[in-house]
């Protein structure tokens, strides 16, 4: 995304408020949520990257529970720090990736959707059966916590949600950064052409499946690393937190803010947060509501929340044109 | 040497002979006129020889080289580019980001560059590409279109913009499929003064398969009919107007 100038100053504002909040925000309630919703940030982010080159990726959540199982297994087995295991966590699912993007992304549209579908249930099943390396339905418990050393400060991550809070937080921005810069150059352009017209971007020398491949390991290392901070931050990693489902209502925040833009993936995650957390208590109305906004969605608002103003600025402008017209129609007739 | 040597190549669609032992050559800075009938395999030997479909038998050789089986943007690498019949443009982009993507691959920015460069390297990458993107449109004629919708361009624009997006590359070796088709005369002259040019000043190599005779017999230094996947004539254009085979799979024969 290239902004104009002026425009910077929103989301610098936006992450220094982030970076201030929890000085006013001690409830682990809230700060749970604004956790969730940075994990959630970052593969909304890795969805709306794969829908540029024409994939719906709905397998995101299975890559981010294979960035927190990665972690898990490490830090009980082997002891490594931290640090050491955090990087582990975008590698591993990025192989992974790169050998299911080898098959899958030489299928062409829905089909990739159904095989990453195919791929979640598969990975469930794998973490439910492979019970001496993913401890089977039960999971791995307790994850240790991460200690971490720095500047002299010890911080101490077992006894609150803040210092977690913050490594999300600074992943997402590292994200964004990663994915408007890439978005926003030239490359960016070569990838929405990659869904546009494969034939005539093959002739110009580009890879086209190398270019894929990219974009699809790129969106899953950094679900993996979302999912590194996600181990620790529930101390519990078990199937059932990764499944379709997730990815499906992942793909569907992104569809509600508009998947054309990064921003509107935002937005549609932040939405889809709040309203979720706002339906807390009435959870059995949940499905009900968010299923119709996603119907209004996709019927009168194909470009999103993100989209929205600028689709009624276009209908006013039209329909005030058309008001100036009428008095002259009204003359020739 | 030739630039580019067909031998026997043939393909077959299950049973089908598309094309049947096809022996072209063509040499720098040479202009090769592939004719034929509707329906003739004109298009499927220019999807053999740029990589899109893989040849039942038969090699292409490209500067001495075998290429056969070579995918599409292997080739390009290698400076052998074609332009499609239809659907030759990205058509939601503008004029300028179309050469932007094309020049994609030539400025040499790939991911790492891309996401590490600091903002001051981007700006001079751009500008680079900018430059020669509008020389390109320029030699296009599409300089005042350049912040235009490719989409909405006219016909005959988007063609010669097809064109200008294959230069990019800087061919070697240049396939074009149905160029002037739906191009108007001013168009037409545009694209073979184009044509013209990048043969004379670069000796690239052309093949062409056209349908505007006219075109093909004032223009091509060599032309080669082909009739039911099979060759059935070649030489000079003057020959093969005065060709009695040529004459019959055109008209059919008494």
């Amino acid at each position: 995304m290239k902004l104009p100038k002026w425009q910077w100053f929103i989301p610098i504002l936006i992450v220094i408020f982030l970076f201030v909040l929890p000085l006013f925000m001690h409830s682990p309630r809230y700060l749970s949520l604004f956790n969730q919703l940075f994990f959630n940030t970052v593969l909304a982010l890795g969805v709306y990257s794969v829908w540029t080159i024409g994939y719906i990726n709905a397998s995101q959540p299975i890559f981010f529970g294979l960035g927190a199982y990665t972690v898990a297994i490490l830090m009980t087995r082997t002891h490594w720090p931290f640090w050491a295991v955090f990087p582990m966590a975008g590698i591993i699912p990025a192989i992974i990736a790169a050998l299911f993007g080898f098959l899958g992304l030489k299928l062409k549209g829905a089909y990739f959707l159904f095989l990453t579908i195919a791929f979640c249930d598969l990975l469930e099943w794998m973490f439910m059966s492979w019970k001496s390396l993913f401890g089977g339905q039960v999971g791995i418990f307790p994850v240790p916590q991460p200690k971490i050393h720095l500047f002299g400060y010890f911080i101490d991550f077992s006894r609150s949600l803040v210092p977690y809070y913050f490594l999300a937080l600074i992943l997402v921005v590292v994200t964004c950064l990663v994915y408007f810069k890439l978005h926003g150059s030239r490359l960016g352009r070569v990838w929405q052409c990659v869904a546009k017209n494969e034939d005539i971007l093959a002739n110009t020398g580009i890879s086209v499946f190398t270019q894929k491949q990219i974009v699809f390991i790129t969106s899953c290392f950094f679900a993996g690393l979302a999912g590194a901070i996600y181990a620790p931050y529930m101390t519990i990693v078990s199937p059932t937190q990764f499944n379709l489902w997730q990815g499906i209502w992942i793909v569907l925040g992104v569809l509600v803010g508009g998947i054309f833009s990064p921003i509107g993936a935002i937005i549609g995650t932040v939405f889809m947060a709040v309203l979720t957390f706002l339906l807390q208590k009435s959870v059995q109305f949940q499905p009900l509501i968010l299923g119709m906004i996603l119907i209004l969605t996709l019927l009168f608002m194909p470009t999103g929340l993100f989209g929205l103003p600028g689709r009624i600025i276009n209908k006013i402008r039209e329909v005030s044109s058309n008001k100036n017209a009428k008095p002259e129609i009204k003359k020739t007739i | 040497m030739a630039l580019l040597e067909t031998q026997k190549l043939t393909k077959r669609f299950s049973g089908l002979k598309a094309v049947t032992d096809l022996d072209l050559s063509v040499n720098p800075g040479q202009l090769l006129g592939l004719i034929g009938p509707n329906g003739a395999g004109k298009t499927t030997t220019f999807n053999l020889l740029s990589g899109v479909l893989m040849p039942t038998s038969g090699r292409v050789i490209y500067k001495g080289k075998d290429v056969t089986g070579y995918k599409p943007h292997k080739l390009a690498r290698l400076g052998m580019v074609r332009t499609f019949q239809l659907a030759t443009v990205f058509q939601d982009l503008s004029v300028l980001d179309n050469m932007r993507v094309a020049l994609h691959y030539k400025s040499g920015v790939g991911f790492l560059q891309t996401l590490l460069q600091t903002p001051g390297m981007a700006r001079k990458d751009d500008s680079k590409v900018y430059e020669k993107a509008m020389k390109l449109l320029d030699m296009a004629g599409l300089k005042n279109f350049a912040d235009q919708k490719a989409g909405s361009l006219p016909g005959g624009h988007q063609k010669l913009m097809s064109v200008a997006i294959a230069l990019a590359v800087e061919p070697e070796l240049l396939l074009l499929d149905e160029p002037v088709r739906g191009l108007d005369a001013e168009e037409i002259a545009v694209l073979l003064h184009l044509v013209n040019t990048i043969r004379n000043e670069r000796g690239t190599g052309v093949i062409m398969v056209e349908h505007n005779m006219k075109v093909v017999m004032d223009h091509c230094d060599y032309v080669v009919v082909i009739s039911f996947g099979e060759k059935i004539a070649e030489g000079t254009p003057a020959q093969i107007a005065g060709d009695k085979r040529v004459i019959e799979a055109y008209l059919g024969s008494e």
